[in-house]
Protein backbone atom coordinates (compact mmCIF):
# COMPACT_ATOMS: atom_id res chain seq x y z
CA UNK A 1 0.00 0.00 0.00
CA UNK A 2 1.44 3.38 -0.96
CA UNK A 3 1.05 6.34 1.36
CA UNK A 4 0.13 9.83 0.20
CA UNK A 5 2.97 12.35 0.25
CA UNK A 6 2.93 14.81 3.16
CA UNK A 7 1.36 18.17 2.36
CA UNK A 8 3.45 21.18 1.37
CA UNK A 9 4.44 23.19 4.44
CA UNK A 10 2.19 26.12 3.52
CA UNK A 11 -0.85 23.84 3.36
CA UNK A 12 -0.19 22.57 6.89
CA UNK A 13 0.21 26.13 8.19
CA UNK A 14 -2.84 27.26 6.22
CA UNK A 15 -4.95 24.58 7.86
CA UNK A 16 -3.73 25.55 11.33
CA UNK A 17 -4.51 29.21 10.59
CA UNK A 18 -7.93 28.27 9.20
CA UNK A 19 -8.69 26.52 12.46
CA UNK A 20 -8.16 29.67 14.49
CA UNK A 21 -9.53 32.18 11.96
CA UNK A 22 -13.03 31.18 13.01
CA UNK A 23 -12.55 32.84 16.41
CA UNK A 24 -15.07 35.63 17.22
CA UNK A 25 -14.11 39.05 15.89
CA UNK A 26 -15.68 41.04 18.74
CA UNK A 27 -15.33 40.76 22.49
CA UNK A 28 -12.46 39.01 24.20
CA UNK A 29 -10.42 37.07 21.71
CA UNK A 30 -7.11 35.31 21.45
CA UNK A 31 -4.31 37.50 20.15
CA UNK A 32 -1.62 34.89 19.96
CA UNK A 33 -1.31 31.15 19.65
CA UNK A 34 1.75 28.92 19.65
CA UNK A 35 1.77 25.48 18.11
CA UNK A 36 4.48 22.98 18.89
CA UNK A 37 3.91 20.01 16.62
CA UNK A 38 5.68 16.82 15.70
CA UNK A 39 6.13 16.67 11.95
CA UNK A 40 7.29 14.37 9.22
CA UNK A 41 9.32 16.52 6.84
CA UNK A 42 10.96 15.89 3.53
CA UNK A 43 12.10 17.89 0.52
CA UNK A 44 10.83 17.21 -2.98
CA UNK A 45 11.72 18.77 -6.31
CA UNK A 46 8.94 21.28 -7.02
CA UNK A 47 8.18 23.15 -10.24
CA UNK A 48 10.13 26.21 -9.07
CA UNK A 49 12.81 24.62 -6.92
CA UNK A 50 12.79 22.59 -3.73
CA UNK A 51 9.39 22.03 -2.13
CA UNK A 52 9.34 21.41 1.61
CA UNK A 53 6.67 18.96 2.66
CA UNK A 54 5.70 18.77 6.32
CA UNK A 55 2.75 17.06 7.91
CA UNK A 56 1.63 15.59 11.18
CA UNK A 57 2.83 12.01 11.68
CA UNK A 58 0.38 9.57 10.21
CA UNK A 59 0.83 7.03 12.98
CA UNK A 60 1.29 7.27 16.75
CA UNK A 61 3.98 4.63 16.83
CA UNK A 62 7.05 4.55 14.65
CA UNK A 63 8.58 1.67 12.78
CA UNK A 64 11.90 1.24 10.99
CA UNK A 65 10.10 2.19 7.79
CA UNK A 66 8.97 5.60 9.01
CA UNK A 67 10.96 8.81 8.77
CA UNK A 68 12.27 10.31 11.99
CA UNK A 69 10.02 12.88 13.60
CA UNK A 70 10.97 16.54 13.47
CA UNK A 71 9.37 19.44 15.24
CA UNK A 72 7.59 22.59 14.10
CA UNK A 73 7.02 25.48 16.45
CA UNK A 74 4.74 28.17 15.09
CA UNK A 75 3.89 31.41 16.88
CA UNK A 76 0.96 33.33 15.48
CA UNK A 77 -0.33 36.75 16.46
CA UNK A 78 -3.04 39.09 15.26
CA UNK A 79 -2.34 41.93 12.88
CA UNK A 80 -4.58 44.54 11.24
CA UNK A 81 -5.29 43.43 7.67
CA UNK A 82 -3.93 46.73 6.33
CA UNK A 83 -0.50 45.98 7.82
CA UNK A 84 -0.45 42.42 6.53
CA UNK A 85 -0.73 43.50 2.87
CA UNK B 1 12.30 13.39 -5.30
CA UNK B 2 15.17 14.84 -3.41
CA UNK B 3 14.16 13.43 -0.06
CA UNK B 4 13.26 9.99 -1.33
CA UNK B 5 16.25 9.29 -3.48
CA UNK B 6 18.78 10.62 -1.02
CA UNK B 7 19.91 13.56 -3.17
CA UNK B 8 20.98 16.56 -1.16
CA UNK B 9 19.75 20.13 -1.58
CA UNK B 10 21.77 23.28 -0.91
CA UNK B 11 20.95 24.68 2.52
CA UNK B 12 20.30 28.15 1.12
CA UNK B 13 17.92 26.72 -1.49
CA UNK B 14 16.12 24.88 1.30
CA UNK B 15 15.86 28.04 3.40
CA UNK B 16 14.61 30.05 0.43
CA UNK B 17 12.01 27.37 -0.27
CA UNK B 18 10.74 27.53 3.33
CA UNK B 19 10.65 31.34 3.21
CA UNK B 20 8.73 31.31 -0.04
CA UNK B 21 6.24 28.76 1.32
CA UNK B 22 5.74 30.79 4.52
CA UNK B 23 5.07 33.88 2.39
CA UNK B 24 2.50 31.87 0.46
CA UNK B 25 0.79 30.79 3.68
CA UNK B 26 0.71 34.39 4.92
CA UNK B 27 -0.57 35.74 1.61
CA UNK B 28 -3.41 33.20 1.63
CA UNK B 29 -4.38 34.23 5.16
CA UNK B 30 -4.36 37.93 4.28
CA UNK B 31 -6.47 37.34 1.17
CA UNK B 32 -8.95 35.33 3.20
CA UNK B 33 -9.25 38.14 5.77
CA UNK B 34 -9.73 40.70 2.99
CA UNK B 35 -12.39 38.61 1.28
CA UNK B 36 -14.21 38.02 4.59
CA UNK B 37 -13.84 41.75 5.42
CA UNK B 38 -12.15 40.97 8.73
CA UNK B 39 -10.39 43.87 10.48
CA UNK B 40 -7.70 41.61 11.91
CA UNK B 41 -5.84 38.67 10.49
CA UNK B 42 -3.56 36.13 12.04
CA UNK B 43 0.03 36.55 11.00
CA UNK B 44 3.04 34.32 11.47
CA UNK B 45 5.27 35.95 14.09
CA UNK B 46 7.98 33.35 14.00
CA UNK B 47 8.42 29.74 13.23
CA UNK B 48 11.11 27.24 14.13
CA UNK B 49 11.73 23.82 12.68
CA UNK B 50 13.77 20.95 14.00
CA UNK B 51 14.69 18.94 10.96
CA UNK B 52 16.63 15.70 11.15
CA UNK B 53 19.00 15.59 8.24
CA UNK B 54 22.48 14.70 7.08
CA UNK B 55 24.86 17.50 6.24
CA UNK B 56 27.31 17.39 3.36
CA UNK B 57 29.97 19.95 2.54
CA UNK B 58 30.73 19.96 -1.17
CA UNK B 59 33.15 22.56 -2.63
CA UNK B 60 32.22 25.13 -0.02
CA UNK B 61 28.50 24.52 -0.40
CA UNK B 62 26.55 23.17 2.55
CA UNK B 63 23.93 20.68 1.45
CA UNK B 64 21.34 18.83 3.48
CA UNK B 65 19.59 15.55 2.95
CA UNK B 66 16.53 14.95 5.15
CA UNK B 67 16.99 11.79 7.19
CA UNK B 68 15.22 8.75 5.83
CA UNK B 69 13.77 5.76 7.66
CA UNK B 70 16.28 3.97 9.92
CA UNK B 71 18.99 6.58 9.29
CA UNK B 72 21.39 6.51 12.23
CA UNK B 73 22.54 9.62 14.09
CA UNK B 74 21.12 12.36 11.92
CA UNK B 75 22.00 15.97 12.58
CA UNK B 76 19.23 18.09 14.05
CA UNK B 77 18.93 21.39 12.21
CA UNK B 78 17.16 24.02 14.26
CA UNK B 79 15.90 26.67 11.85
CA UNK B 80 14.23 29.84 13.09
CA UNK B 81 12.30 32.21 10.85
CA UNK B 82 10.81 35.46 11.98
CA UNK B 83 8.54 37.97 10.27
CA UNK B 84 10.40 40.89 8.77
CA UNK B 85 8.48 44.15 8.84
CA UNK B 86 8.51 46.71 6.05
CA UNK B 87 10.47 49.29 8.12
CA UNK B 88 13.17 46.65 8.77
CA UNK B 89 13.47 46.00 5.04
CA UNK B 90 13.66 49.69 4.22
CA UNK B 91 16.32 50.20 6.85
CA UNK B 92 18.59 47.39 5.69
CA UNK B 93 18.00 46.64 2.03
CA UNK B 94 19.36 48.29 -1.08
CA UNK B 95 16.35 50.10 -2.55
CA UNK B 96 15.34 48.84 -5.95
CA UNK B 97 12.42 49.89 -8.10
CA UNK B 98 9.24 47.83 -8.01
CA UNK B 99 8.58 45.54 -10.98
CA UNK B 100 6.51 47.14 -13.72
CA UNK B 101 3.91 44.96 -15.42
CA UNK B 102 5.52 45.81 -18.77
CA UNK B 103 8.93 44.57 -17.64
CA UNK B 104 10.30 41.53 -19.42
CA UNK B 105 10.62 38.42 -17.25
CA UNK B 106 13.99 36.70 -16.95
CA UNK B 107 12.48 33.70 -18.73
CA UNK B 108 12.51 35.83 -21.92
CA UNK B 109 16.31 35.44 -21.97
CA UNK B 110 15.80 31.87 -23.12
CA UNK B 111 18.68 29.53 -22.44
CA UNK B 112 21.02 32.21 -21.11
CA UNK B 113 20.01 31.28 -17.56
CA UNK B 114 19.21 27.74 -16.51
CA UNK B 115 16.22 27.26 -14.17
CA UNK B 116 18.39 27.01 -11.04
CA UNK B 117 20.24 30.25 -11.86
CA UNK B 118 16.96 32.01 -12.59
CA UNK B 119 15.53 30.75 -9.30
CA UNK B 120 18.53 32.08 -7.37
CA UNK B 121 18.09 35.52 -8.97
CA UNK B 122 14.37 35.45 -8.22
CA UNK B 123 15.27 34.54 -4.66
CA UNK B 124 16.85 37.97 -4.23
CA UNK B 125 13.94 39.72 -5.94
CA UNK B 126 15.40 39.94 -9.45
CA UNK B 127 12.54 38.71 -11.63
CA UNK B 128 12.86 40.94 -14.67
CA UNK B 129 15.43 41.98 -17.23
CA UNK B 130 14.94 45.61 -16.18
CA UNK B 131 15.81 44.76 -12.57
CA UNK B 132 18.96 43.01 -13.77
CA UNK B 133 19.94 46.08 -15.78
CA UNK B 134 19.24 48.28 -12.77
CA UNK B 135 21.64 46.22 -10.67
CA UNK B 136 24.34 46.69 -13.30
CA UNK B 137 23.74 50.45 -13.44
CA UNK B 138 24.06 50.61 -9.65
CA UNK B 139 27.36 48.70 -9.74
CA UNK B 140 25.93 45.74 -7.83
CA UNK B 141 26.78 43.05 -10.37
CA UNK B 142 29.64 41.61 -8.34
CA UNK B 143 27.53 41.39 -5.19
CA UNK B 144 24.73 39.73 -7.11
CA UNK B 145 27.15 37.27 -8.67
CA UNK B 146 28.54 36.35 -5.26
CA UNK B 147 25.14 35.99 -3.60
CA UNK B 148 23.59 33.98 -6.42
CA UNK B 149 26.74 31.97 -7.24
CA UNK B 150 26.66 33.18 -10.85
CA UNK B 151 30.16 33.42 -12.33
CA UNK B 152 31.16 37.03 -13.17
CA UNK B 153 31.58 36.25 -16.88
CA UNK B 154 28.21 34.48 -16.94
CA UNK B 155 26.49 37.46 -15.34
CA UNK B 156 28.26 39.83 -17.74
CA UNK B 157 27.14 37.69 -20.66
CA UNK B 158 23.55 37.66 -19.38
CA UNK B 159 23.59 41.42 -18.82
CA UNK B 160 24.95 42.05 -22.33
CA UNK B 161 22.20 39.85 -23.73
CA UNK B 162 19.59 41.50 -21.51
CA UNK B 163 20.48 45.01 -22.69
CA UNK B 164 20.60 44.11 -26.39
CA UNK B 165 17.84 45.50 -28.58
CA UNK B 166 14.94 43.03 -28.65
CA UNK B 167 12.69 43.15 -31.71
CA UNK B 168 9.08 41.98 -31.49
CA UNK B 169 7.76 43.18 -34.84
CA UNK B 170 8.83 44.78 -38.13
CA UNK B 171 6.15 46.39 -40.30
CA UNK B 172 6.05 48.70 -43.30
CA UNK B 173 4.17 51.96 -43.77
CA UNK B 174 2.89 52.52 -47.29
CA UNK B 175 0.71 50.71 -49.82
CA UNK B 176 1.87 47.79 -51.98
CA UNK B 177 0.57 49.37 -55.18
CA UNK B 178 2.03 52.84 -54.67
CA UNK B 179 4.05 54.69 -57.27
CA UNK B 180 7.78 55.37 -57.16
CA UNK B 181 7.32 58.50 -55.02
CA UNK B 182 5.45 56.39 -52.43
CA UNK B 183 8.23 53.86 -52.51
CA UNK B 184 10.72 56.56 -51.60
CA UNK B 185 8.62 57.58 -48.61
CA UNK B 186 8.26 54.07 -47.30
CA UNK B 187 9.11 53.56 -43.69
CA UNK B 188 9.86 50.50 -41.59
CA UNK B 189 8.56 50.41 -38.02
CA UNK B 190 10.62 48.26 -35.69
CA UNK B 191 8.85 47.53 -32.42
CA UNK B 192 10.57 46.00 -29.43
CA UNK B 193 12.52 46.84 -26.29
CA UNK B 194 15.91 48.26 -25.35
CA UNK B 195 15.92 50.23 -28.61
CA UNK B 196 17.59 53.21 -26.92
CA UNK B 197 20.67 53.02 -24.75
CA UNK B 198 21.60 56.18 -22.91
CA UNK B 199 19.03 57.97 -25.08
CA UNK B 200 20.82 56.92 -28.29
CA UNK B 201 19.38 54.60 -30.95
CA UNK B 202 21.38 51.61 -32.18
CA UNK B 203 23.24 51.51 -35.48
CA UNK B 204 20.90 49.83 -37.93
CA UNK B 205 21.97 48.06 -41.10
CA UNK B 206 19.90 46.14 -43.61
CA UNK B 207 21.65 43.86 -46.08
CA UNK B 208 24.94 45.20 -44.76
CA UNK B 209 24.17 48.87 -45.51
CA UNK B 210 23.29 51.53 -42.94
CA UNK B 211 19.71 52.76 -42.70
CA UNK B 212 18.59 56.24 -41.64
CA UNK B 213 16.57 56.45 -38.45
CA UNK B 214 13.88 59.12 -38.63
CA UNK B 215 12.29 58.52 -35.21
CA UNK B 216 13.57 56.70 -32.14
CA UNK B 217 11.82 55.68 -28.96
CA UNK B 218 12.75 52.93 -26.54
CA UNK B 219 9.89 50.77 -27.88
CA UNK B 220 9.88 51.81 -31.53
CA UNK B 221 12.23 52.90 -34.30
CA UNK B 222 11.06 54.36 -37.59
CA UNK B 223 13.54 53.66 -40.39
CA UNK B 224 13.86 55.18 -43.86
CA UNK B 225 15.16 52.27 -45.96
CA UNK B 226 16.19 52.33 -49.61
CA UNK B 227 13.86 50.55 -52.03
CA UNK B 228 16.00 47.43 -51.94
CA UNK B 229 16.13 47.36 -48.16
CA UNK B 230 12.59 46.19 -47.49
CA UNK B 231 13.73 42.61 -46.96
CA UNK B 232 16.85 40.89 -45.79
CA UNK B 233 18.96 40.73 -42.69
CA UNK B 234 18.59 43.60 -40.23
CA UNK B 235 21.22 44.23 -37.61
CA UNK B 236 20.75 46.56 -34.61
CA UNK B 237 23.88 47.32 -32.64
CA UNK B 238 24.56 49.26 -29.46
CA UNK B 239 27.60 47.18 -28.63
CA UNK B 240 29.50 45.54 -31.54
CA UNK B 241 30.08 42.49 -29.30
CA UNK B 242 26.34 41.84 -28.95
CA UNK B 243 24.40 42.77 -32.11
CA UNK B 244 20.79 41.79 -32.61
CA UNK B 245 20.21 40.23 -36.00
CA UNK B 246 16.99 39.15 -37.64
CA UNK B 247 15.60 38.30 -41.05
CA UNK B 248 12.50 40.06 -42.29
CA UNK B 249 10.56 40.53 -45.53
CA UNK B 250 8.36 43.57 -46.07
CA UNK B 251 8.86 43.83 -49.83
CA UNK B 252 5.65 44.87 -51.66
CA UNK B 253 3.53 42.04 -52.99
CA UNK B 254 2.55 43.02 -56.57
CA UNK B 255 -0.31 41.35 -58.46
CA UNK B 256 0.49 39.65 -61.75
CA UNK B 257 -0.08 42.25 -64.51
CA UNK B 258 0.26 40.09 -67.64
CA UNK B 259 -2.39 37.44 -68.29
CA UNK B 260 -1.16 33.87 -68.56
CA UNK B 261 -0.56 32.58 -72.09
CA UNK B 262 -3.41 30.05 -71.84
CA UNK B 263 -5.90 32.90 -71.37
CA UNK B 264 -7.06 31.77 -67.95
CA UNK B 265 -7.49 34.91 -65.89
CA UNK B 266 -7.97 33.24 -62.54
CA UNK B 267 -11.54 34.54 -62.20
CA UNK B 268 -14.53 32.46 -61.07
CA UNK B 269 -16.76 31.04 -63.87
Amino acid sequence: MTQAAPRPLEDLIGELLDGIAALPTVGVRATGITFDLPIEARVDAGPAGPLVRADLPRTRTRTWFDRPIGRLSLRIGTLPVEEAR
Amino acid sequence: MIGETGEAVALEDFIQAVQSQLDTAQARMTLKAQNDRLPLTFAIRDISMDLKAHLELNQGELRIRPAGPSDKDPTVLHLVFTAITKPMIEENAVPLSVDDKNDVPLSALGDELDPAERRRLEGIGVRTVEKLNELERRGLSNSVGRITRLAPDKLEQVLARASRPMVDDVSRDGADDGDQADALRQRLRVKGRNLLRGGMPPQVTIAGRPVDIVQAHDHELVLAPDRDQLAGQMSLTHDPRAPTELWFDQAPRRALSTPPSNGFDGGQP
